[in-house]
């Protein structure tokens, strides 16, 4: 009874939460609400198993009718190593599945649809279908793969028309492959209930086999979840805890409810602890953060609440404001693989007992998981085939917040089977060596981007889809300006909440907002793994001089011969170069030993371009991309050039330091003999 | 015999004999000098006329890195942020306690094979002279010991890489391994830290164990001028039986000198900030007073064991070879 009236309670919470707006806060938008869930699942932590009953209730709202609904089975991926995602998986240099024969019975996964059945409703009788249900494997015709369920219907669902469709199922929790999975008894599950594909406006169905890369695109709607777990044991989920009830057997179920997400995403352990902290910016609405986690992190609860709010403060303040009330963090158990990663109103971020504030981490995560909420939460994407529309604006705001929030971070390597951070504090790392440029620079021709991001191969495809993405985001942001980029994405944002846009909404957005047609950058960046490379390749200062003929008083005489003048003027010249075959406009810079600076624009076009003037002094040195607006240029060290190169003393500093490593080297050798 | 009285005997006699440490030095220098300079010319090369480096007077620009460690080849490529400072320390000590001295970059394995092999020549020399000190000893009979126990040093060496190879193959990695696995529902970090690093004082206490009982064995040689490595080094673990508590003792004090030196070294290595000429120079002889100050204690660990080896057998330290001229 007690149970019941604190259900009643939280629901009339929930209710006020979103129905009325709270004072000074904006009303929520809602989405389109197509594809609704009610869940009822029960976990059997020692058998590793879920239990679970759907209803999942689908509005059609395209123009076409269809007589199947697809399902994604997500971890079917983990069932044998012949799947599509552990055969993709395998091409990475250091598999996510760990090494596959050291796994045992308990590590495996799968998910069994044991009923699929229409509920009568409107138009629909009941209809038992779980015979005809089958596999699908659309993107590799994989015959092993079963991660797709394909359920033809007796009656097409028409436009606007509603299915009620009833699913009972059965998985065992995987050892964690990809943030799904346990260790000891901690539970971390995602992905975990058959989930509905999304039936496009041009009447087919967008339901792709898991991948090693990527996951994510649904339908937003409302989820109403129960979840049974032991008693005692903590619940985090996506939406808002709308009670307990506790059942005699010593289980207790927790429910959650949440509207307009596109998935959800829960954990529990016995041995979470919880903390909270309510966010409040003027101009933004207030945020309850719900934090658990691990008893041996407890002196970093400060420093995950403020990267959450240094998230929250400036993804509002920058592109909107973040509508739910309320978000769940959790710092997952050790090695539980299930850190850094995105569900709506819930992520999860990842720490080490022993991080030096400043160095990156838990902050950088956590700034990127609770970032997620506005790109991949909010607006959300077809994360299959354009994982950059999240992942690449995520990692560029990422870094940008850090930047502005903490400044730059250091350089931390962690030694000892990485339980051991050393730090050097004089070390800084850029926000483009954030970004991941050097991980860009060593793929930038292993991918076109425009490719489905399904379809990269899995070891590159994050230096595509968040590196180069992020990288060439900084350059718009160098060359438009920041507020014009600000307003870019915050256009984007508030135009796409709750929808799905593709590539071009973007890139039309983005030139609209610009008030310039960009497709020529984009065509560079997106359209084509053209790689970008610029160089000073000469500089010369000479005083000037002619050999030959010269008019003077009419006639024609022979130049006197000047060598060995030394004063000025000087003729100045620089050659430039386009190494690679990526173009883009840049500035060249030339600067002299009197001072003088002279800015020229180039279009970038031709292989080289000689620059010559003639001056009072000679050139003190040339750069071409000055500011370094185009990050993505391969080799920037080549950029520049001096008329009077100096590099002895930075090269016998650091060969200095690197001679005393080796010695140190040599007498740790000795030290044993 | 006791540990204090080796200490102070065996330092006496490191200090009497500088021009070993002279030797040693000189070597270390002999093989890294030359690395250095490719290092330098690599760095210079790729550096050339950019104004990249402004950056890298202050501190090492990782945006310049990143595309350095791409481009160049060879010894260079090991160049990094882990050379810096107090980092270049704890990743060698990473190194020896993973067993990855020798899996390094190939130019080190030669470097350091070089080093070892000069090392290996010279320990007998070394070890003659602490074991007569009242001697007269000039730089022919160094030389002349040390050519004359070389094979049986080298020996002993090949025979204590067996056993490290051993402690890494069949202990440190199987070890860590198990921790793995018996941790692999283990939810708290602390836990798996804890076991871990119980595997490495285990590994460290190992490898000490080892280096120890190869250092009496290379005393035995040379004091008792014994031919066999295995006879050698069954003399060696059968001195530390026989008195475990000076032998442990006396590793344990120096073994803690040499921490000590290199916690001292790593609290004031220089970083990445020293930005003009004296200030770089100053790095340099920092850091070549803390390699003299390592070979002083390696030193060390020979004589004051070499003491402590003659006290147990009742020869006291001015006791001449047979063959030695009074
Ligand atoms: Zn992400």
């Amino acid at each position: 009874m007690v149970a019941r009236c604190v259900v009643h309670l939280a629901r009339g919470i929930l209710w006020l939460t979103f129905v009325l707006p709270a004072a000074g806060q904006q009303a929520v938008e809602v989405s389109k609400r197509n594809a609704n869930y009610t869940i009822q699942v029960r976990l059997d932590p020692e058998a590793k198993m879920l239990e679970g009953r759907e209803v999942l209730e689908w509005r059609n709202t395209t123009r076409f009718s269809t007589s199947e609904l697809w399902f994604h089975l997500y971890w079917n991926a983990w069932r044998n190593s012949r799947s599509t995602w552990l055969r993709e998986d395998a091409l990475r240099a250091e598999p996510r599945g760990g090494q596959l024969k050291q796994r045992r019975a308990e590590d495996w996964a799968y998910v069994q649809v044991e009923a699929v059945r229409v509920l009568p409703s409107g138009p629909f009788g009941a209809a038992e279908l779980t015979q005809q249900a089958r596999y699908a494997s659309p993107d590799d015709a994989n015959p092993e793969d079963r991660t797709v369920l394909v359920v033809p219907l007796p009656r097409p669902v028409g436009p606007e028309e509603t299915i009620r469709v009833e699913l009972i199922w059965k998985s065992k929790i995987p050892r964690t492959f990809a943030r799904t999975g346990f260790r000891g008894r901690y539970f971390f599950l995602a992905h975990w209930f058959p989930k509905l594909g999304v039936f496009e406006p041009d009447g087919t169905w967008n339901n792709h086999q898991f991948h090693a890369a990527t996951e994510f695109y649904a339908d937003y709607g409302m989820y109403d979840v129960q979840i049974t777990v032991p008693q005692g044991w903590r619940v985090g989920a996506t939406g808002v805890a709308l009670g307990v009830t506790d059942h005699p057997d010593g289980t207790s179920t927790h429910r959650y409810q949440q509207a307009d997400v596109h998935d959800f995403a829960w954990t529990t352990s016995p041995d979470f602890r919880e903390a909270r902290r309510r966010f409040e910016r003027s101009g933004l609405p207030a945020v309850d953060i719900r934090l658990l986690y691990q008893p041996e992190h407890a002196g970093q609860l400060e420093r995950h609440f403020r990267a959450v709010e240094a998230a929250l403060e400036h993804y509002g303040l920058w592109f909107g404001p973040y509508p739910y009330g309320h978000v769940t963090v959790i710092d997952p158990a050790y090695d539980s693989g299930s850190g850094g990663m995105e569900y709506p109103t819930l992520f999860t971020c990842g720490t080490r007992y022993w991080a030096p504030f400043g160095g990156g981490q838990p902050e950088g995560v956590t700034i990127h998981e609770a970032g997620h909420q506005f790109w991949y939460g909010l607006v959300g994407n077809n994360e299959f085939e354009h994982a950059w529309l999240d992942e690449g604006l995520n990692t560029f705001s990422e870094e940008r917040v850090a930047e502005v929030a903490y400044g730059q971070w250091f350089f931390v390597r962690r030694f000892f089977r990485e339980f051991v951070p050393v730090w050097l504090r004089d070390v800084r790392r850029s926000r483009l060596h954030g970004m991941g440029l050097d991980r860009y620079r060593a793929a930038a021709r292993r991918e076109v981007p425009a490719t489905p991001t399904y379809r990269y191969h899995p070891e590159t495809a994050s230096a595509i889809t968040y590196s180069k993405t992020a990288l060439w985001l900084t350059t718009l942001e160098r060359m438009l300006g920041w507020e014009t980029l600000q307003r870019i994405l915050a256009t984007f944002f508030q135009r796409y909440r709750f929808q799905h846009p593709k590539p071009e909404d973007f890139f039309r957005t983005a030139s609209e907002v610009a008030g310039q047609d960009l497709t020529w950058f984009f065509d560079q960046v997106f359209y084509r793994a053209a790689v970008f490379d610029y160089a000073v390749e000469s500089v010369e200062s000479e005083p000037v001089r002619t050999l030959g003929y010269v008019e003077r008083n009419g006639n024609r005489i022979l130049a006197e011969t000047e060598s060995g003048r030394e004063e000025g003027p000087y003729e100045t010249r620089v050659v430039v170069r386009r190494l690679q075959d990526g173009i883009l406009p840049v500035e060249v810079l030339f600067v002299f030993e009197d001072g003088e600076r002279i800015r020229e624009t180039w279009d970038g076009r031709a292989l080289w371009k000689l620059y010559t003037f003639t001056r009072p002094a000679r050139l003190e040195y040339a750069v071409v991309d000055p500011e370094r607006k185009l990050v993505l240029d391969v080799r920037y060290t080549n950029n520049s050039r001096r008329l009077q190169p100096r590099p002895q003393f930075v090269a016998t500093k650091w060969a200095a330091q690197w001679m005393v490593w080796l010695q140190d080297f040599l007498h740790t050798l000795i030290s044993l003999f | 015999m006791s540990v204090l009285r080796s200490l102070w005997f065996g330092l006496g006699r490191v200090l009497k004999a500088p021009a070993l440490l002279g030797w040693i030095y000189l070597a270390s220098l002999a093989v890294s000098l030359p690395l250095a300079t490719v290092v330098r010319g690599k760095i210079a090369t790729h550096v050339g006329g950019s104004l990249v480096e402004q950056n890298l007077r202050t501190s090492l620009d990782l945006d310049w890195y990143g595309e350095f460690v791409e481009e160049v080849s060879g010894v260079a490529a090991t160049f990094g942020p882990e050379v810096i400072g107090h980092m270049a320390l704890v990743a060698n000590l990473e190194r020896l306690l993973d067993g990855e001295l020798f899996a390094a970059h190939r130019t080190l394995l030669s470097a350091g094979g070089l080093f070892l092999i000069f090392w290996t020549f010279l320990v007998g020399g070394i070890l003659d002279r602490f074991a007569h000190p009242r001697e007269p000893h000039s730089r022919a009979r160094l030389f002349g010991h040390s050519g004359e126990l070389f094979w049986r040093m080298f020996r002993l060496l090949i025979l204590s890489v067996l056993f490290y190879l051993a402690i890494f193959r069949f202990v440190a990695n199987p070890l860590h391994d198990f921790v793995e696995q018996a941790t692999r529902d283990v939810t708290t970090e602390r836990t798996v830290l804890f076991w871990t690093a119980l595997v490495y004082l285990f590994t460290g206490v190992l490898l000490a164990a080892v280096s120890m009982a190869f250092d009496y064995a290379r005393i035995a040689v040379v004091v008792e001028r014994r031919r066999s490595a295995v006879l050698a080094l069954l003399r060696g673990l059968g001195f530390i039986a026989r008195h475990p508590g000076p032998t442990c003792g006396l590793y344990l004090l120096l073994l803690i000198v040499a921490a000590a030196v290199m916690l001292f070294y790593g609290a004031i290595a220089p970083s990445s900030s020293p930005s003009n000429w004296a200030a770089v120079l100053g790095a340099l002889a920092i850091g070549q007073a803390y390699v003299l100050a390592r070979i002083l204690v390696k030193l060390w660990f020979l004589a004051s064991q070499t003491v402590l080896f003659q006290d147990a057998q009742g020869q006291p330290d001015h006791t001449p070879t047979p063959s030695a001229p009074r």
